[in-house]
């Protein structure tokens, strides 16, 4: 390799030249893109896939079977930023919502409209008519408030 | 740069930009369109058939009490779970050429309804007039047969992400089991409306969601990226 090639290499490697800043340019780019996108798509794994499932359908073992295959109980839902706590707790699952309390979720947590888990079932409870349903939501409302207001 | 490349820049900007044209509104309606949309708005079959056999164009807008409209766009505006008699002037349309995925005009929406988000995107192109998806009318009014009637006609429902989620907002199994089979994506990629799956979430209908889930519903849809481990 002559000289004038390994220097435009090496002034280009430090962005001191046209293709050096065309080079970095590119990669400022990209890497400002991937930010952006981590930032819009949050880390959402297979096993979290099936973790919010079992929590939407009160599938305890599969809740567990999840959680002890690495599904994050912190982990948010890429569709509203929420995490498996919100579904069970909006479906009236009190025996799941006990068990991610119980595995480390954090009811204080905020989804991405603003609420608590807690503010969620109370909207549900007060649209829902089962008689069933409604106990169901109690139960699960009366789980997280403790869950508030214990140390 | 050589003539050859300038041409050939000229081509793929020209073509370019022919891909990108918006549809323009079908303006030019006269005395036949007049006389289709006031036998429409009368639901009166029998002369929307006379009118289109007289050769009315149900796409074409004309000024009609004081809005743009077409034949078109007022039949399916007036739909109704269970009126046969729009149905049939539905399919009388689109058998007379009636465009399956658009229909153009302001429709005889009330005056103080709330527009959605996505309506209020639609903004009016020329004078007044706005088009409107075929597919996202008969939903919203709980038409089936009309929805059966335009996937007949050869609509695509793989890019009206709005009718499937509206058709789930509206539990109506029998509209999203036909519209899923007519190859409505289950997992939309469009930000501008809620995902079918979330609706049916937040809805709490779990009858929904778990036939959502059966086709294939995801929180997280797969991924298309080219980043490794996403």
């Amino acid at each position: 390799m002559s000289d004038s090639k390994a220097s435009f290499f090496v002034l280009a490697l430090f962005g001191l030249n046209r293709a050096g800043q065309v080079l970095w340019g590119l990669i400022a780019a990209a890497g400002l893109a991937y930010f952006v996108y981590s930032i819009q798509d949050p880390h959402f794994s297979d096993e979290d896939e099936r973790l919010f499932r079992a929590a939407r359908h009160g599938d305890r073992a599969g809740v567990e079977r999840s959680l002890d295959a690495g599904a994050g109980v912190a982990d948010l839902s890429p569709l509203d930023r929420k995490t498996a706590l919100f579904r069970a707790a909006a479906f009236g699952h009190a025996d799941i919502v006990r068990v991610l309390l119980e595995r480390g979720a954090d009811a204080a947590t905020l989804g991405g409209d603003g609420k608590t888990a807690l503010e969620v079932v109370i909207e549900a409870r007060a649209d829902e008519k089962k008689p069933e349903a409604q106990k169901a939501l109690d139960e699960v409302a009366n789980l997280l408030q403790k869950e508030k207001t214990s140390p | 740069m050589t003539i050859s490349r300038w041409l050939s820049v000229m081509v793929l900007v020209v073509s370019a930009s022919a891909c990108g044209r918006p549809d323009v509104a079908p303006f030019g309606g006269g005395e036949k369109e007049t006389q289709l949309i006031a036998a429409t708005v009368a639901v009166d079959v029998a002369k929307v058939r006379e009118a289109l056999a007289a050769g009315a164009d149900p796409n074409k807008l004309v000024s009609f009490k004081d809005n743009l409209q077409s034949g078109w766009l007022l039949s399916l505006d007036q739909l109704k779970p269970g009126r046969a008699d729009m149905v049939e002037i539905v399919r009388a349309m689109l058998k007379s050429g009636a465009k399956v995925e658009r229909a153009w005009g302001t429709g005889i929406r009330q005056v103080n309804e709330q527009l959605t988000f996505r309506q209020q995107l639609a903004k009016p192109r020329q004078q007044g007039s706005s088009d409107h998806d075929t597919m996202e009318l008969a939903v919203e009014h709980g038409s089936r047969e009309t929805v059966r009637a335009l996937l007949d006609a050869g609509y695509s429902p793989r890019g009206s992400s709005f009718a499937l989620s509206e058709a789930v907002d509206q539990d109506d199994t029998e509209m999203v089991k036909m519209l899923l089979d007519a190859g409505a994506e289950v997992n939309p990629r469009s930000g501008m409306t809620q995902p079918p799956l979330l609706v049916a979430i937040e809805n709490r209908d779990v009858a929904m969601m778990t036939l959502l889930e059966e086709r294939g519903a995801l929180e997280k849809p797969p991924s298309r990226s080219w980043i490794p481990g996403r």
